[in-house]
């Protein structure tokens, strides 16, 4: 199986250095993984000029580290996101990330559950895992980020995300611990032996 | 002296709904401000004078914050300023007399005005965590069409009148720092246009767009990364 992981290394507060330290400890021994820890500077906002739909389809213009995670998540299975939490959303870092991702969808438009959404640009779609983390969440902060990661999911056409929360080392062992056991599920040569 | 900020996450440089719209609640403000700012979330950390920005945005009484729905959500640019507004904020002494009301207007590229929910929850779990008044928001479908029809279909024509009355209301609202009217029905608005006929519209302008460019139909549909 192959996967790709969005880390955000410009939190360096406890619980995030905690969060990217295990989620490295724990799966770093799968080799089918590629990882990427951004930092903010790593990556310039999103200007909204379309030209990855009108001018360069499918490329944005901006070649940076989201070119080459978009590459390989489009020919992923899975994708996993770490993010801190932030008002109920991703952190701006990896935001930064997931707006650079609108060349995987066509500008053009179709209905789809009722509602208007952009059509696919390609067949493969990875499944999709959300680690959203902070010392402190409150309810609507986790009700808000669920309703917009299922948003997203149904924007890219990918069943529900699999969505985990911590908020203390404790959970951030279980999570990553949960990750693994999904890589020892596959049985297409994910682990190293 | 009264004071209002609109914050405009838009990145883009030159038009843009946002823009538009904020042009359009500021005049129907009239005079209920003595003092309006527009700043602009990607431009302000260009800006040498920034923390000075920062404690200009928070002497506001209202702030209302203007984009677009990137990933069903805030541009990373807008959320960068939010949070560094926030950090700003919990650095002063804390401010009793003034408690900015926060407002929203969010604008999606799809046609329905519900699409943009989740930006609006986050704008409001976000004064929570600031400790500003959440005012309430509004979210428009069809925000490029909203722009580029403008002089086409105008705002109080019987198509675009949804649209007229979640703006009248938010007008409304910042105007006596109120509240707005929190009715689904009239926060979330677009054009009264049937579903097919907005997709058919949309569709043929990306054509047209991407021709201007050299860019034919076919090649539009690139798989660039697909090993």
């Amino acid at each position: 199986m192959q996967a790709t992981i969005i880390c955000d290394k410009s939190s360096d507060n406890v619980l995030a250095n905690f969060m990217n330290t295990t989620i490295h400890g724990h799966l770093s021994e799968i080799q089918t993984i590629s990882w990427y820890d951004v930092h903010k500077d790593d990556i310039r906002p999103c200007i909204g000029c379309f030209n990855c739909w009108i001018k360069t389809p499918g490329k944005c213009i901006m070649n940076d580290i989201t070119t080459i995670i978009y590459k390989d998540m489009i020919n992923s299975d899975l994708f996993i996101c770490t993010t801190p939490l932030l008002y109920g959303s991703y952190s701006v870092t990896i935001k930064r990330v997931l707006d650079h991702l609108i060349p995987i969808l066509l500008p053009f438009f179709t209905m789809s559950h009722g509602e208007v959404h952009h059509k696919q640009r390609y067949a493969k779609r990875p499944k999709m895992i959300i680690v959203a983390y902070n010392e402190s969440i409150s309810d609507d902060e986790k009700q808000t980020f669920i309703a917009l990661a299922r948003a997203n999911a149904l924007n890219l056409n990918i069943n529900d995300p699999e969505i985990y929360f911590c908020t203390n080392e404790k959970d951030a062992i279980e999570t990553a611990t949960k990750i693994k056991k999904y890589f020892a599920k596959d049985n297409t040569g994910g682990l190293s032996s | 002296m009264k004071k209002i900020c609109f914050i405009n996450g838009s990145p883009k440089t030159g038009e843009s709904c946002s823009l538009y719209m904020i042009d359009y609640i500021s005049n129907k403000l009239g005079n209920a401000y003595e003092e309006k700012m527009v700043i602009n979330a990607l431009q302000l950390f260009k800006n040498s004078n920034q923390e000075n920005i920062l404690k200009e945005i928070l002497s506001c009484e209202a702030i209302v914050v203007v984009f677009p729905l990137y990933i069903d959500s805030l541009p990373s640019s807008l959320l960068e300023v939010l949070e560094a507004l926030d950090i700003c904020k919990k650095s002063l002494p804390t401010d009793v007399h003034n408690i900015p009301c926060l407002y929203g207007l969010v604008n999606c590229g799809f046609i329905e005005g519900h699409q943009n929910i989740n930006a609006l929850k986050i704008l409001e779990n976000y004064a929570k965590a600031v400790s500003f008044k959440w005012c309430g928001g509004i979210g428009l479908g069809g925000g490029e069409m909203i722009r580029s029809t403008k002089n086409q279909i105008p705002l109080q024509s019987k198509p675009a009148l949804p649209i007229y009355h979640a703006l009248r209301s938010l007008a409304d609202g910042i105007k006596e720092l109120k509240v707005i009217n929190s009715d689904k029905a009239i926060v979330f608005a677009n054009h009264r246009f049937p579903k097919w006929f907005f997709i058919f519209m949309a569709n043929r302008t990306w054509v047209t767009w991407a021709k201007r460019n050299g860019i034919k139909k076919n090649r539009m549909f690139a798989k660039p990364y697909l090993d």
